[in-house]
């Protein structure tokens, strides 16, 4: 009985000091990761960063990589006369923005958003894992937990561990840390893209409906245009042009079109627009829009927020309370 | 529940305490049996029942075994538990591929009617399970064990959880003695344990989950040639990961209750043939079926000398093909182990002269690629979908044109990292002896540093969407 009350009691003796040694190396480690997150000049991480916690502009963009690189600060600033970012990010939908617009109203309410939303945006192919990518924020925005929880029930546990908030972010951290001169287009969150597609050599992937709807995803848009509505923040939704596309509809644009309808929020479908149709000039691939078509989509759009923005001028300067 | 889930991580130091707490009465076998219900009937309660029928049935055939009173009746008993564990296997993992290839067979010869399929779900480890169970009645009936009288001790065999999902299979001659033996509590095996559990989480997690990605993204309508030969390469270091990495989780769990599991990999990337190559892979497999089916069958087929020996390794690759799944594929997989294993039988001598002339170090870089490529080769069938679909991915790799896809520069860097830890420590093993991971500082201070910076490796660059074991589908 001795031998074994002394075993049990150098046992936990010994969790006790490793689990020590590990907070401690945890603590160090994760602290060391924090400072050199937030502490980067350029890249991917900084962007998001800089649009959480630095931007005060008027318009902002959200949406994933057709946000990211169709729509032009440069072009909307000259026409709206309105400071603009672009908050787009590659491979994040409406779950993602949700949170972050929820951070960005912490601290400031912009005038105008733009909402891009890719035509199967709210179905269930998707996944949860990439919202990992939130993690370094939790601390400063716990309300982000509503997305996170959805990718496991136990993600705030998990965050109890510094280092695992950035977690698989080591490298992006350090290229990150260096200027980049390349990435110097980069302009407001904008980030264009310079090929031109060539059906010759690429495989042109056309727009198919996915019907398995997130009831999720639909909740989240649910609520980025309801606290839009609330913050008095004029918001338009936007679908991209596709290079080419049989139809002009799926089910999740005809989810967004119902609760945009509910919500009086202006919507503009450019799937089909002949602008753009078939103009390998203006595109990548067949869903990515190069420098060119980001130009003209921004110039086709300011001119339709200028106008909506004259004949509803009140409405948008005085937000609803 | 998954060893890589955070509930396992919630649900073991519970089991742990209280296997500690009561360790000193017959109650630490029903903390074990408790701990594996609940481990089951978290995933899959229908899981349980089967497990609890088929545990009871054996238990009691294997009693009856070995009253030694009767050989005839000995002899039923014997025939009946065989045919309880292989008809239960049968069925639930191999009935709906029996009927879907009667319906084929049909349709060759132009017979309407068709047999339908059962909507089966197929029992957590059940594959694995049923071998230990069979190799269980086999030895009792060849006396070179006694049958357990005592139920908790046999459910426990069967139930333990570390082992149930996929291995080690373990023998009874050396399981069950650990489990009637009293457990006392060592600061020495849980620390081993841990090192295993560590070690096991850095495979999977690190490596294999990381590759995963890549591998998972590549798809050969849209893929070059090149893209998915270097998806092949990786995938094999992916299983090889994931389930070496899932062993020494579940022999780390074992340990640090006190069990120990049998060692089922000794670097088998080092292989220079696959003769060795199924030496040193899923060894608690490979011994199995070379123990209960190779050896009996070549003493059975002895007189017809080679083709003997021959006939023997082809039957017991097949099994062990189609042990890992119901589809044409696996069956492929063990005809063409089968195959190359009997060249390299044959071929014996003549390699030998071979490379009695040439260099040493040639001869072993000559041997390592070749298993290697063989290995890699053999593996596309544990993916494709079809024997079809493999054959396509395999003229695609040897018609390597398009660009390349690395996915991105993180990925490549990441999934280098971690394959470079495991080769070097499976070279530090192989060549040196000893384990690098294995830190022999005298120092617990020093030793809880290291695991701690390797624990800290994994926070940062493992993969935590909680993806399932491969092996587990088998």
């Amino acid at each position: 009985m001795i031998h074994f009350k002394s075993q049990i009691i150098k046992l936990i003796i010994r969790i006790i000091i490793f689990l020590a040694v590990l907070a401690s190396l945890d603590f160090i480690c994760g602290g060391i990761l924090e400072k050199l997150y937030f502490n980067q000049k350029t890249g991917l991480f900084y962007r998001t960063t800089y649009g959480l916690e630095k931007t005060n502009a008027e318009v902002l963009i959200f949406g994933s990589s057709s946000a990211n690189h169709h729509y032009s600060p440069v072009v909307l600033e000259k026409q709206l006369n309105l400071t603009v970012y672009n908050e787009g990010r590659d491979g994040m939908d409406i779950l993602y923005h949700t949170a972050i617009l929820k951070g960005i109203l912490k601290r400031y309410t912009p005038k105008v958003i733009i909402l891009n939303i890719a035509p199967n945006e709210l179905t269930t192919s998707n996944g949860y894992d990439r919202f990992s990518i939130l993690l370094p924020y939790l601390r400063k925005y716990p309300e982000m937990i509503d997305v996170l929880r959805l990718k496991s029930k136990y993600e705030k546990i998990k965050c109890i561990s510094k280092t695992y908030s950035y977690n698989s972010m080591l490298l992006t951290i350090i290229t990150g840390m260096i200027p980049n001169k390349e990435k110097s287009f980069i302009d407001k969150g904008f980030v264009p893209l310079f090929d031109t597609l060539n059906t010759a050599k690429t495989k042109i992937s056309t727009l198919v409906n996915d019907p398995k709807l997130d009831t999720n995803r639909v909740s989240f848009l649910n609520q980025f245009i309801k606290i839009s509505k609330e913050k008095g923040i004029r918001l338009y939704v936007v679908f991209s042009p596709y290079y080419f596309s049989d139809i002009n509809t799926t089910s999740s644009i005809e989810v967004v079109n119902s609760i945009c309808k509910q919500y009086k929020t202006p919507i503009m479908n450019y799937i089909q627009d002949s602008s753009f149709t078939k103009r390998e000039e203006y595109f990548v691939d067949g869903g990515h829009l190069n420098i060119n078509g980001a130009t003209l989509l921004s110039t086709k759009l300011s001119a339709i927020i200028n106008k909506d923005l004259l004949d509803c001028k009140l409405e948008v300067l005085t937000p609803n309370k | 529940m998954l060893f890589n889930s955070f509930s396992f991580l919630l649900f073991f130091p519970l089991v742990i305490l209280l296997f500690y707490l009561i360790r000193q009465s017959s109650y630490p076998k029903l903390v074990l049996i408790t701990a594996s219900v609940f481990f089951i009937l978290y995933s899959s309660p229908f899981s349980l029942l089967i497990i609890s029928v088929i545990s009871i049935l054996n238990y009691f055939i294997g009693i009856q075994i070995d009253k030694k009173e009767n050989p005839d009746k000995i002899q039923i008993y014997f025939i009946l538990g065989i045919f309880i564990n292989i008809s239960n296997l049968f069925f639930f993992k191999y009935f709906n591929f029996f009927i879907s290839n009667i319906n084929n067979l049909s349709d060759v010869l132009g017979l309407i009617q068709k047999l339908p399929q059962l909507n089966l779900i197929l029992p957590l480890g059940i594959s694995f399970y049923t071998f230990s169970a069979l190799s269980y009645l086999i030895d009792v009936k060849l006396e070179n064990i006694s049958a357990e009288r005592n139920l908790t001790s046999f459910v426990s065999y069967i139930f333990f959880f570390p082992k149930l999902l996929a291995g080690p299979i373990e023998r009874a001659q050396s399981f069950l003695p650990q489990i009637n033996e009293a457990k006392g509590i060592s600061t020495s095996n849980f620390s081993e344990g841990a090192k295993l559990i560590i070690w096991g989480l850095f495979q999977k997690l690190v490596v294999a989950d990381r590759i995963a990605i890549y591998v998972n993204s590549v798809d050969p309508h849209y893929h070059s040639g090149k893209t998915i030969l270097l998806s092949s390469v990786l995938y094999t270091f992916q299983v090889y990961a994931d389930f070496s990495g899932y062993t020494d989780i579940a022999r780390g769990l074992a340990k640090t209750l006190g069990f120990n599991l049998m060692e089922n990999f000794k670097r088998p990337l080092f292989s220079v043939s696959i003769t060795e190559f199924w030496r040193r892979w899923h060894i608690s497999l490979s011994s199995w079926v070379n123990e209960y089916i190779y050896n009996p069958l070549t003493l059975q087929l002895r007189d017809y000398g080679k083709k003997g020996i021959i006939l023997a390794l082809f039957i017991s690759f097949v099994i062990v093909g189609i042990w890992h799944g119901a589809t044409w594929t696996f069956v492929l997989f063990g005809i063409i182990q089968g195959i190359i294993i009997s060249i390299e039988l044959l071929s014996l001598k003549w390699r030998r002269k071979i490379f009695k002339k040439t260099p040493s170090y040639l001869t072993i870089i000559l041997g390592l690629l070749f298993s290697f490529s063989t290995i890699t080769l053999s593996l596309i069938l544990f993916r494709a979908s079809s024997i079809e679909q493999a054959s396509d991915i395999i003229k695609m790799i040897f018609n390597p044109v398009g660009k390349i896809y690395y996915g991105s520069a993180a990925f490549i860097l990441y999934s280098l990292f971690g394959i470079l830890i495991i080769l070097l420590r499976d070279i530090f093993v192989e060549f040196k002896g000893h384990d690098i991971f294995i830190i022999p500082s005298r120092f617990f201070i020093i030793r809880s540093f290291l695991y701690g910076v390797l624990l800290i490796l994994i926070m940062l660059v493992g993969v935590f969407d909680g993806s399932q074991f491969i092996y587990f589908q088998f």
